[in-house]
């Protein structure tokens, strides 16, 4: 057995005073981490207890409360606008799919159910526009589900697309796919009727964001 | 090579026919005699069973090496396959007599998202890690991590490359 390389870990990193927090240091999964919109929670993937489970950390306390755990993966939590309940991916019905999780009632609620892979779920700010991955066919697609309508509409037609992030504004959708064997950019507009590829000339670019809307 | 129950066993009751010769009441110099005789048959005896023993180790361990140290899966699956459970075997076989540890690193192929794939991945490790247990492997010498889709051996798409990178590495 070759030595141990540093584990993962989840870090807070100060942009402004260039500090940096380490928050867990868990054995296994350290992941998934994501901002509540109040900023004084952190959504996160946890496998210390065995199978992933999604754990919120106060960031004030550092106290760490689970979600109701369960032996499958739990996994990609995504938090509402409002921040009373999280998005999560979940393979406990058999494959992965979209559930929710009210933060007041701990209630749980399956919200895919068209096709057999839905996973990585973003909100938009109107807290009704959820993008997704999407599998079709045996190809991985980005989709956007309304929470009020319950309908899935496929927004891409690439294969291996992945990592969706929706503008503040709600109008276009940044996503990762893979062209001529290349890690690239691309957008699609909410409806779908405008596709195009971001330039990057060279490497691999993956996992994109959009920077929050400034207030000041 | 810690562990080698026969030859510990004979060299106990190799040692007690010359503590029992060694202390029968007389000391004369035939019974001496007889007694390093013992002693000497004895540690023969040992060096015999250990060669032995090293032997069937190395035989256990080039088995586990000849089957490989990858373990294959099915997409979306962590559930070990007929072909993985056979090479799992013959690492459990080298295990057992032996008292190396492993880690176990659980990858998956590049489709679905990058955080199922991490879980995937450490799936993947722990059934190789339960399935090791169940067969008398002790946890503490077992440390599974996940690469998830992060670390492919070989690139490109296609069923091709994507059946190469779904895998538990023992290492």
């Amino acid at each position: 057995m070759s030595p141990l390389r540093p584990a993962p870990a989840i870090y807070r990193q100060d942009l402004a005073t260039g500090q940096r927090e380490q928050l867990t240091n868990f054995k296994g999964l350290n992941g998934a981490p994501a901002w509540s919109p109040d900023g004084n929670t952190m959504a996160m993937v946890l496998s210390k207890d065995g199978s992933p489970d999604i754990y919120l950390m106060n960031l004030t306390t550092k106290r760490l409360t689970r979600i109701p755990r369960h032996y499958a993966i739990d996994t990609e939590p995504a938090w509402m606008p409002d921040g009373k309940s999280l998005l999560f991916t979940s393979d406990r019905g058999g494959r992965p799919q979209i559930y929710r999780y009210d933060l007041r009632t701990g209630a749980i609620e399956r919200l895919t159910f068209e096709g057999s892979y839905n996973a990585r779920a973003r909100v938009a700010q109107d807290g009704r526009n959820v993008v997704m991955v999407h599998q079709q066919g045996g190809r991985f697609h980005i989709a956007l589900l309304d929470l009020v309508t319950n309908r899935t509409q496929v927004l891409t037609s690439t294969e291996l697309d992945e990592s969706p992030s929706i503008a503040p504004n709600g109008s276009m959708v940044l996503y990762a796919t893979k062209y001529a064997e290349r890690g690239i950019l691309a957008a699609v507009s909410v409806d779908g009727g405008v596709k195009f590829r971001l330039p990057a000339r060279e490497g691999d670019v993956r996992e994109p964001a959009w920077s929050p809307y400034m207030s000041r | 090579m810690k562990h080698l129950p026969i030859a510990g066993k004979a060299i106990t009751v190799l040692f007690t026919a010359a503590l029992l010769v060694a202390c029968s009441g007389s000391d004369t110099k035939k019974e001496d005699e007889a007694a390093a005789a013992a002693a000497a048959a004895a540690a023969s005896a040992q060096q015999a069973a250990a060669a032995q023993a090293t032997a069937e180790q190395q035989r256990l361990q080039d088995a586990a090496n000849a089957v490989g140290n990858v373990f294959y899966f099915e997409y979306d699956s962590s559930t070990l396959t007929p072909a993985a459970i056979d090479a799992v075997n013959a690492h459990i076989a080298a295990l057992q007599g032996s008292d190396s540890n492993v880690r176990l690193e659980g990858h998956t192929d590049e489709r679905g998202t990058r955080e199922y794939n991490m879980a995937l991945g450490e799936r993947r490790a722990n059934s190789v890690r339960d399935y090791m247990v169940a067969n008398g492997i002790a946890t503490h010498r077992i440390e599974s991590v996940s690469y998830g889709e992060e670390r492919p051996v070989s690139y490109g798409s296609g069923e091709s490359n994507w059946s190469q990178n779904r895998r538990v590495e023992l290492k």
